[in-house]
């Protein structure tokens, strides 16, 4: 699309510039035509939007776009997957016409993906698993965003904290995460609740140092000093002032932790401390499927989980690194 | 002659930052006042502490020493929250750059509302309180939904100004408020800082370091130099009698447009280590009326000379 | 004289957000071998567009849609030049047809040089000063080792730096703002282009400072015979430094001429209103001459002449058609309606005869002084 005019439709303006012109008489042409204020004020203002662009410049990017469909739609089969017609319970046992469990079927029409070696349908496995898992690394992100943030704010905009957080950070910092998370898994019962506790008490700290960074950086702009002179109190400048500028960083790193989150549940399970074989999960199954990894006819029951794990977490990876990078005004050409 | 009221007292102003080998003092040993109605401007370079002192005045930076008076009563230190509360009534402030000093998240309504809010006052009187300020700095009502970004750099310095004249301030701060703007915007909102000058009966601290908008402005002017105030008188006096060799030297940098003075121009440049204050330390003299210069004994008695030639 | 460079008929626009943004429409501008011309203009009159256009750094969403920049200054050069965009008498090179990066290897730097606004973004924070100009007198050049460095000592003699051998082992951190802007130069100088383009190299200095450095400007262009191409915003700038000024509005230049045609007898409305609000001019107590609103939004087509919308003494014709230039002078010529035959008479503001005053006693006390 140019501006630069197709030569037909020039000569048309020219034309009608001249038609308009005797009409009105050279007289009339060269006299002081009315001045409007308002006029002036009009011209030139911008249509930007920043959320807009932000959306505009993600679409650009066709491989995060696709992958974010998928991943809704893995999301929303996870949940609607129970209901659909001649599924299994996942715990369920089938046995044969033998009456004995049928372990270890490989893939057939009834059941889908096949069966493990206690004879549960491992399609339907699956699919509870990625959906515990999901959970799992959801609420760990939301957890650790609400107290990460709330913390990171307050850290990076109230002085008098900065010298008191940074050292409790400091000490949180260097414990091996691995510890907590074993210690936790010890000391609780372990279940759904407790992993994602587990998980959440070691994450926040990661969210709060990057928060506070970023306020750092936003703290001192005249905006906030403005808000400074007028007397607004420091709730106020936190939530109107700051927040908003961390919402599109905070969403960021939430993208990245989701997986994160649920790769440490696959960790933990492996160590042995994660959740118990009857709740289904990435992390069990992969446990499970990793102990027949070398006899080729059983891989399958490894390979499955570990490609739904893949897509998930990669999806989740490339969606977050295109949203930052859609949000970063630069881009918003 | 009347006694015209002091609104601000400066006295003996230091503002330091840093601690230890990091310690920078960015204000040493200001002393000036400012009359109620009158435009006071302070001019300097860049790092000269001009910003400074408007940030501590405005209690944005700690003094660390000396005393600033709003009508007699000390402001510097800790202040009970009624009394903070109360000066962000009477003390406000414009700043620099458009594009920075508005929050780009948050709609004109809110932004220029934002001193009142908070404190219980009904919405409906917010609403009237911020229509007002609008219209005086001309903008439209139908702005008040709209967010920084729709806006020009000359209506985003307006909003700015309403923002700081909706808490009905008798003191405005102006920080470098023309800086950031282009040449033919600069005016408009020159003339509308007059205009509203007038129409509230306000006082200007005119912080800049563009000396033909403060002769055009100021009423008095005072020149600082790395922290220092060196020489403070009315525009017309410093301009017709520089006695300050920094003060000379910076009236002859100024631009002209004028090719023909332009061309054949001759600089002064300011070399600090001319004073040797180290052998005679300097004071802060009244030479003349009004006139005030940073001089040791014997660069007194120069410039006295030289004012007593020019008469 | 002879010229350098001969913009013709250029026309620049930027994709942004899905809209086309015509940045430049039209510009026509010769710049004379050895001459010193302002381009004069707001934020959003493409005066930096038109700029980047010399050296190819134009935004990668901004694509030249017409018209030719013909670059004369190569001279015997020219019979070797292998690259793209000369004409077929081999005379010139159009700078505007250059598709890729390489074509610009040769012109950049070499022929023309650019001094940006920032001096402390555009040094390399990690290298000594005297490391960076060695550098440009390598790569454009080719000297080495010990004749690299003393023509490094010499040129940081030229731009004024003090105590050059001591300075060269610094960096750019350690050095003021204005230091660091003399390094910009010389590192520019060290190239020895024919044009050196300063894209507003002042405006973020102090005043004292700024003086000083266009004071070297001066100084350097004489000594080294530059041709000086100054972008900036700032009128009393333009004063100290120009020979020609180019008043430039929503994408085209409306007024050029003369540094004294210019100021003491400008013809165009919003070249009047930009001389006349200029607080140098305005009387303590009254209003200064402002101009209504803001610049036009060019995502959308211009129809007629750009600042009729904000021009209190627009013609009826101004929103029908464009100008063309009208010539005052062989050095002085504006688009303007103003200057047609038919239009009424209108004197320029008040404030202008007292530019046009100071300029005349400015004059004559120098003449009295010489005399």
């Amino acid at each position: 699309m140019s501006l630069i005019k197709n030569p037909r439709i020039k000569k048309l303006e020219d034309s009608v510039s001249e038609a308009l012109k005797q009409e009105i008489g050279e007289k009339k042409l060269f006299s002081l035509a009315p001045f409007s204020e308002e006029q002036a004020e009009l011209t030139g203002s911008s249509d930007y939007s920043y959320w807009r662009s932000t959306f505009r410049a993600f679409r650009r990017h066709w491989v995060a776009m696709g992958l974010l469909i998928l991943l809704l739609a893995i999301l929303v089969f996870t949940f609607v997957q129970p209901y659909l017609p001649g599924q299994f319970d996942p715990n369920a046992i089938t046995n044969g016409e033998n009456g004995l469990p049928l372990k270890n079927q490989p893939a057939d029409a009834v059941h889908w993906l096949g069966t493990n070696s206690i004879g549960q349908d491992l399609w339907a496995r699956v699919w509870a698993g990625t959906r515990n898992s999901l959970i799992i690394g959801i609420s760990v992100a939301l957890i650790e965003a609400a107290i990460g943030i709330l913390v990171g704010i307050l850290w990076g905009y109230v002085r008098q904290l900065d010298f008191l957080l940074t050292e409790l950070y400091n000490i949180l910092d260097n414990i091996p995460t691995t510890i907590v998370l074993i210690l936790v898994s010890f000391l609780l019962r372990p279940g759904m609740t407790t992993i994602i506790f587990a998980l959440s008490i070691t994450g926040w700290i990661g969210m709060a140092r990057f928060v506070r960074n970023q306020v750092l950086i936003i703290r001192d702009r005249d905006y906030n000093v403005a808000s400074r002179t007028l007397g607004a109190s420091t709730w106020r400048i936190m939530t109107r002032n700051l927040l908003p500028y961390l919402v599109s960083v905070i969403m960021l790193r939430m993208a990245l932790s989701i997986p994160g989150a649920i790769g440490s549940e696959v960790f933990i399970t492996y160590i042995g401390l994660g959740l118990p074989i009857e709740v289904c999960s990435l992390g069990n199954l992969i446990n499970e499927g990793r102990k027949l990894m070398m006899s080729p006819n059983l891989r399958y029951q490894l390979i499955y989980p570990t490609i739904i794990l893949s897509i998930v977490t990669v999806s989740f990876y490339i969606i977050g690194n295109a949203f930052s990078d859609a949000a970063d005004p630069r881009n918003h050409l | 002659m009347e006694e015209r009221e002091v609104i601000l007292s400066v006295r003996g102003l230091y503002v330091r930052f840093g601690h230890g080998r990091n310690r920078f003092e960015a204000v040493k040993n200001a002393s000036f006042d400012i009359y109620r109605g009158e435009t006071f401007g302070i001019v300097g370079e860049s790092g000269s502490g001009k910003t400074t002192i408007g940030r501590a005045i405005i209690r944005v930076y700690p003094a660390s020493a000396g005393s600033i008076r709003f009508h007699g009563e000390e402001i510097t230190g800790r202040l009970p929250k009624e009394k903070r509360r109360a000066l962000t009534n009477q003390i406000q402030m414009i700043f620099q750059d458009p594009m920075a000093s508005l929050n780009e998240r948050a709609k004109i309504d809110y932004i220029v509302s934002e001193g009142l809010q908070g404190r219980g006052i009904p919405p409906e009187e917010i609403r009237e309180r911020v229509g007002r300020a609008m219209r005086d700095v001309g903008l439209l009502p139908e702005f008040a939904s709209r967010f920084p970004h729709e806006f020009s750099g000359g209506q985003r310095q307006r909003i700015g100004i309403a923002r700081a004249l909706v808490m009905n301030p008798e003191f405005i701060i102006a920080d470098e408020p023309i800086s950031a703007l282009d040449v033919s915007i600069r005016a408009q909102v020159l003339n509308l800082m007059s205009q509203l000058q007038k129409e509230h009966g306000l006082t200007y601290l005119f912080i800049s370091h563009d000396l033909s908008v403060m002769r055009f402005i100021c009423d008095r002017i005072a020149v600082i130099h790395k922290g220092t105030i060196v020489e403070m008188a009315e525009t017309e006096a410093l301009f017709a009698h520089p006695l300050h060799p920094y003060t000379r030297a910076l009236l002859s940098a100024i631009p002209q447009p004028n090719p023909e003075a332009e061309k054949h121009k001759t600089l002064e440049v300011y070399d600090p280590t001319q004073h040797h204050y180290e052998i005679n330390v300097p004071g802060w003299n009244e030479v003349e009326k009004g006139h005030w210069l940073r001089a040791n004994q014997e660069e007194l008695e120069k410039a006295l000379a030289a004012l007593h030639e020019t008469k | 004289m002879s010229k350098i460079l001969s913009v013709r008929n250029l026309h620049v626009c930027f994709t942004l957000r899905g809209r086309e943004l015509h940045a430049l429409r039209g510009v026509d501008l010769d710049v004379e071998d050895g001459e010193s011309l302002a381009i004069v203009g707001e934020s959003g009159s493409g005066k930096s567009v038109l700029n980047k256009n010399f050296i190819g750094l134009l935004d990668q969403n901004g694509r030249v849609t017409d018209g030719e920049i013909r670059y004369y200054g190569m001279g015997d050069k020219l019979r070797h030049y292998q690259g793209a965009g000369m004409d077929e008498n081999g005379n010139y090179i159009d700078l505007a047809a250059f598709k890729k990066n390489e074509d610009w290897l040769r012109i950049r730097g070499s022929e023309i040089c650019m001094i940006p606004q920032d001096p402390m973004t555009s040094l390399n924070p990690l290298k000594s000063i005297g490391w960076q100009i060695s550098e440009a007198l390598m790569l454009h050049r080719g000297m080495k080792g010990k004749m690299a460095y003393e023509e490094t000592i010499r040129i940081l003699e030229d731009v004024r730096i003090d105590d050059p051998r001591r300075r060269f082992r610094q960096y750019p951190h350690e050095l003021s703002g204005g230091m660091r802007q003399r390094v910009v130069i010389a590192i520019a100088i060290a190239c020895n282009p024919r044009i050196l383009i300063c894209d507003e190299p002042t405006t973020a200095l102090d005043v004292t400072i700024q003086a000083q450095v266009l004071h070297l400007l001066r100084e350097l262009k004489e000594k080294y015979r530059l041709t000086i191409i100054f972008i900036t915003h700032d009128l009393g700038v333009v004063a100290n430094i120009a020979d020609r000024v180019a008043v430039m509005y929503a994408g085209d230049i409306i007024e050029i001429g003369l540094v004294e045609e210019i100021f003491y007898d400008p013809r165009h409305p919003y070249t009047w209103a930009l001389l006349s609000s200029l607080p140098q001019l305005g009387h303590r107590g009254e209003e200064l001459y402002a101009i209504q609103g803001t610049p036009p939004n060019l995502f959308q087509q211009v129809t007629g002449d750009a600042f009729a919308p904000r021009n209190p003494q627009a013609l009826v014709i101004d929103s029908l058609q464009a100008p063309p230039y009208f010539e005052i002078s062989p050095t002085h010529r504006a688009k303007t309606w103003l200057l047609d035959e038919r239009a009424p008479s209108l004197t320029p503001p008040e404030a202008l005869r007292k530019v046009r005053d100071l300029g005349k006693a400015t004059k004559g006390g120098a003449e009295d002084g010489r005399a």
